[in-house]
């Protein structure tokens, strides 16, 4: 398990990471959302041991992870922009991976290599974009580790290749003790993919929870009420993160399970009611907009 | 489970992904030792045993290791040392490369370890083995033996510390540093730097203190070669070079190198992932580093414009240090941001900068410290010591191998202190009145003020202290102090240069005289005793005044052997002259005066009497040259008048060369030269005018007068 104890990252005057408390539960998949510089790679590189926090504590499985190599061994950091040495081609790199990390299993990298069609003798500098990113991937599943970090590790991969190493993670989730931690801003990607989700948004942690949960305690209620002191008698005992009005009809994003807003809104006599789930990218938007990142900000 | 991955794995690693570099370390020090060696002694063909030629190579060879006498191989090597350094670590200038390592279970210090390792590897594989081939290429040539082998052995040692502290200084400017460019430039501060601010201290003494006057190497310059990564080099490579690398260097680049490795794995430890991209990894020591370097690169300009321009006039140097200051501010600041926009970001260091160098500026300038009129006060003086700089040209000792004792004037007798004292009390007036000792050295002529004289005063004082002072000091003033401290029996001893001969070296005696030839008087040696206690009666006996007003009318001569220490270290007598003909030097300048009779009369009894003029039928010919100044002043215009028709004149721009052959026009000539004798308190002239007398015996005397 991974745990994070009130930390605390600043560079110079911006405040990366803002005193964030939490925990990633082992053998699930963590995404990882938020606004773009809301601190999600900054906090991955902590966990990751490559960033000392500024203060708190980072625990994985128990133990520190800042300049504790056993620890760290058990953890792999995909970044972002992966980063090879000069002129070694997928062979090389397997082999130095193989040397830092014990657990290395070269017999699946090889036949993975294989099945992603990636060429072993080809420099990796003269591979496309996504195709670095496949072999960054492959070497962090092949590591052996029991955390893999992904910085938006997706993007960049074509529909083929993210199906195919969501089908990757799955079947390593089954095999062995893995739990990947994935930041990424394609919400639809982390929805089929993520047990639980953390959202951050400058450098706080809004929310920590199962995706399942998240999704059952929010939801977009449309109504149409025709008495306004009834209409408002609603409004006030409902827990609204965004409301629209159009014509009549009323559509409110209200925290809360399903079934309670449904009892709520039905004993103020609509004409029409009705309660539908929210898609992980609308919970970020009304999320983020409690939190002061509305889209109406950057229209006007 | 415990995770250890070996150091030597890495490091494995680390030379696979820069195996070019270790390619280019191997062909670099390849072209460099071996071939070059083998092609530089093809050019010695006959080097047999006792040659002079196998001594040449064998005195060569250990340069050839490290470049003491290449100096190209020697930049090479600290070329290879910043390209291993910034290669190795190139990668903490980049987040990616950055990220990549340190998310690895590895620790830092095992990466920072494994990275300089691997980069040493890549130097000293390639030199051992070019050290080796080296050896086996002057074996095959038979110049090797076993001191030379140590030799070459030492040089190998100073090679591999001189690589390493360049290494190791440009490591530690690598972990200051966020952008690969600003490495290299840092890198160069951190090896330079702390050498030109060690070189700057007696430097501006130099160029502001008009009584500044050092003899050996100033302190601070010493330390440069102990505390400084270039100074070491340096003096690693050169003293190795001449086989005299001793313990105190070597010593002093494994200690400066301990602690720049040392301080570089700490910044490493603490290196911030952020930094990557940042001119300087550690951003709150951006203002430190701007003063630090600015400071003393300032002054430096400054310093620096005056030897290119050739300005004498301190003011400028103030000037053109704080343009300098202003300049530097700016790049660093730019250098910092890379945004013309913010130079002025740093307003505060720039300003500190600045005025710290206008500070020192000032110190120095305007002699806030008072160096120039600096004086122990009486009671604290132990003793007192002056020489004016007419006795260089006077004097030459036996024992002298600078710096020396008697090159700076034996102290004076504790009863005369007080002469001396008030003579340089006077020296210090007249620096104070605008007359400074750099006027002596003016290449116009015009500028030397008549009547005086510059002298070095040293004051030991009873701390221990010794205090070196040069001032302008009055001739007339001089003399009279002169007279008063040659009356003292022991001064006078220490003084004239034949008391220090060791009679029982001296090989032969020789005179000159008028004819400017030099005479051997062939004696025996209780001849030459006889001659020698004479000759030191007669210096004791005459007057002060015949001493300080005389005109010699001859010199005695002493032949002497070289001791071991001369030879071995090579420390040479700027006075005295090489006989060529073997391991024996001459020294001249024991003059003798009229009043010399003792010496005379031996001399007389030896049959070699001293000739006081030359006898124009022993001449044939002599070339007078004239300048035009002196031709101007109508000094010469009766002897010029009275000339036959045999003599020659040929007009130049600048002189007239007269050249006379018939033997009334020789002795019309002779008359107006009396012979090159300095006295002990003449400075020697700067004229243009000069005889050449050719004698019928095939010798030649010439000087100017």
């Amino acid at each position: 398990m991974i745990e994070l104890k009130n930390l605390n990252k600043t560079f110079r005057d911006i405040h990366a990471v803002d005193h964030i408390s939490g925990s990633i539960r082992e053998g699930m998949v963590f995404g990882l959302i938020g606004s773009n510089g809301a601190g999600k790679s900054t906090l991955l590189r902590m966990i990751a041991g490559i960033i000392r926090p500024d203060s708190g504590e980072i625990l994985v499985d128990g133990g520190p992870v800042y300049e504790n190599p056993e620890v760290k061994s058990q953890v792999c950091f995909l970044s972002d922009s992966p980063c090879y040495f000069p002129n070694a081609d997928i062979r090389q790199m397997r082999d130095y991976y193989a040397m830092i990390y014990p657990s290395f299993n070269r017999k699946l990298f090889d036949s993975l290599v294989e099945k992603f069609r990636l060429e072993p003798k080809r420099r990796i500098s003269s591979f496309s974009k996504g195709m670095k990113k496949q072999v960054s991937i492959l070497l962090g599943i092949c590591s052996g580790t029991r955390y893999l970090l992904c910085d938006e590790t997706f993007d960049g991969l074509d529909p083929v290749v993210r199906q195919a190493v969501k089908s990757l993670f799955a079947a390593e989730i089954m095999n062995r003790d893995l739990t990947p931690v994935i930041s990424s801003h394609n919400l639809r990607e982390l929805e089929d993919i993520c047990d639980s989700i953390g959202l951050l948004h400058q450098g706080k942690l809004l929310l920590t929870q199962d995706l399942d949960q998240i999704k059952c305690n929010i939801c977009k209620l449309q109504c149409v009420i025709p008495d306004s002191h009834r209409e408002q008698a609603l409004i006030r005992s409902l827990r609204i993160l965004r409301m629209e009005r159009t014509g009549s009809l009323l559509t409110l994003t209200v925290r809360g399970e399903r079934s309670q807003v449904l009892e709520l809104v039905h004993a103020q006599e609509p004409l029409f009611a009705e309660v539908l789930p929210l898609t992980l990218e609308e919970i970020f938007i009304s999320e983020t907009e409690v939190a002061g990142y509305d889209i109406k900000d950057f229209l006007h | 489970m415990t995770l250890k991955i070996s150091c030597i794995k890495l490091i494995r690693e680390d030379i696979r992904h820069r195996g070019w570099a270790a390619a280019l370390s191997g062909i670099v020090l390849l072209l460099m030792m071996p071939v070059y060696t083998v092609l530089y002694l093809s050019k010695f063909s006959g080097v047999t045993p006792g040659s002079s030629e196998l001594a040449y190579l064998v005195s060569c060879f250990p340069g050839m290791f490290n470049g003491s006498n290449v100096p190209i191989f020697a930049a090479g090597i600290g070329a290879l040392a910043v390209l291993l350094a910034l290669t190795g670590f190139v990668y903490i200038h980049s987040r990616e490369k950055l990220d990549l390592y340190h998310s690895l279970p590895v620790r830092r210090s095992r990466w920072f370890v494994a990275v300089y390792l691997s980069g040493l590897l890549m130097f000293l594989v390639p030199y051992i083995i070019c050290s080796a081939l080296t050896l086996a290429a002057g074996a095959s040539k038979g110049i090797m033996s076993p001191g030379l082998a140590a030799d070459c052995a030492s040089a190998v040692l100073a090679g591999i510390l001189a690589w390493l502290v360049i290494y190791t200084a440009c490591v530690f400017a690598v972990m200051l540093t966020g952008r690969t460019a600003i490495g290299l430039l840092a890198s160069l501060v951190v090896i330079v730097l702390p050498f030109m601010m060690f070189f700057l201290l007696s430097s501006l003494q130099t160029a502001f203190f008009e009584s500044y006057y050092t003899l050996e190497t100033p302190l601070s310059q010493r330390l440069a070669d102990y505390l400084s990564p270039l100074g070491i080099f340096s003096s690693l490579i050169t003293l190795s070079g001449n086989g005299e690398l001793g313990v105190s260097v070597p010593a002093a680049a494994v200690i400066l190198t301990a602690v720049l490795f040392t301080a570089a794995l700490f910044l490493y430890r603490a290196y911030p992932s952020e930094a990557a991209g940042n001119a300087l990894a550690f951003p709150l020591i951006s203002p430190v580093v701007k003063v630090v370097v600015c400071i003393p690169a300032s002054l430096f300009a400054g310093l620096m414009a005056q030897t290119l321009i050739g300005i004498t006039d301190s003011s400028w140097i103030c000037l053109m240090s704080l343009l300098a200051a202003l300049v530097i501010c700016g790049i660093i600041e730019f250098l910092y941001t890379m945004d013309l926009r913010t130079l002025l970001k740093g307003w505060r260091s720039s300003l500190i900068s600045i005025g710290a160098v206008l500070a020192i500026l000032s110190i120095f300038r305007f002699d806030l410290l008072g160096y120039d009129t600096y004086m122990p006060d009486e009671d604290r003086l132990e003793g007192i010591s002056f020489y004016p700089d007419s006795f260089s040209g006077y004097f030459s000792y036996p024992d002298e191998a600078l710096p020396s004792e008697s090159s700076l004037g034996y102290y004076v007798p504790v009863k005369d202190m007080d002469l001396v004292y008030t003579l340089a009390q006077s020296g210090i007036q007249n620096l104070k009145d605008g007359l400074t000792p750099d006027m002596f050295y003016s290449a116009d002529e015009t500028d030397i003020p008549e009547g005086y004289l510059p002298a070095v005063f040293r004051y030991r004082t009873s701390g221990g202290r010794t205090v070196l002072r040069q001032y302008t000091v009055s001739k007339k003033e001089t003399e009279e102090t002169l007279a008063q401290l040659l009356e003292d029996q022991e001064y006078r001893k220490q003084l004239f240069p034949v008391f220090h001969v060791d009679r029982d070296k001296v090989v032969s005696l020789q005179i000159s005289d008028i004819y400017g030839q030099n005479t051997n008087l062939n004696l025996d040696r209780q001849q030459m005793d006889a001659l020698l206690d004479a000759y030191e009666n007669d210096v004791m006996k005459v007057s002060a005044d015949t001493l300080i007003n005389g005109k010699p009318i001859g010199e005695l001569i002493v032949e002497l052997p070289y001791t071991e220490t001369d030879t071995e270290t090579g420390v040479t007598d700027t006075a005295s002259s090489y006989n060529s003909a073997g391991n024996t030097f001459l020294l001249p300048m024991l003059y003798i005066y009229p009043g010399y009779d003792d010496t005379m009369a031996l001399l007389q009894e030896y049959g070699c009497p001293l000739s006081t003029e030359i006898d124009p039928a022993d001449v044939s010919s002599v070339m007078l040259s004239l300048s035009q100044s002196t031709i101007d002043s109508g000094s010469y215009d009766d002897m010029l008048h009275a000339l036959s028709d045999t003599a020659e004149l040929e007009e130049y721009e600048e002189s007239t060369d007269i050249t006379v052959t018939s033997e009334e026009d020789i002795a019309l000539v002779l008359d107006q030269v009396d012979g090159y004798y300095i006295g002990i308190l003449d400075l020697g002239s700067a004229s243009m005018d000069y005889v050449n007398i050719y004698y019928k015996d095939g010798n030649f005397y010439g000087y100017s007068f």
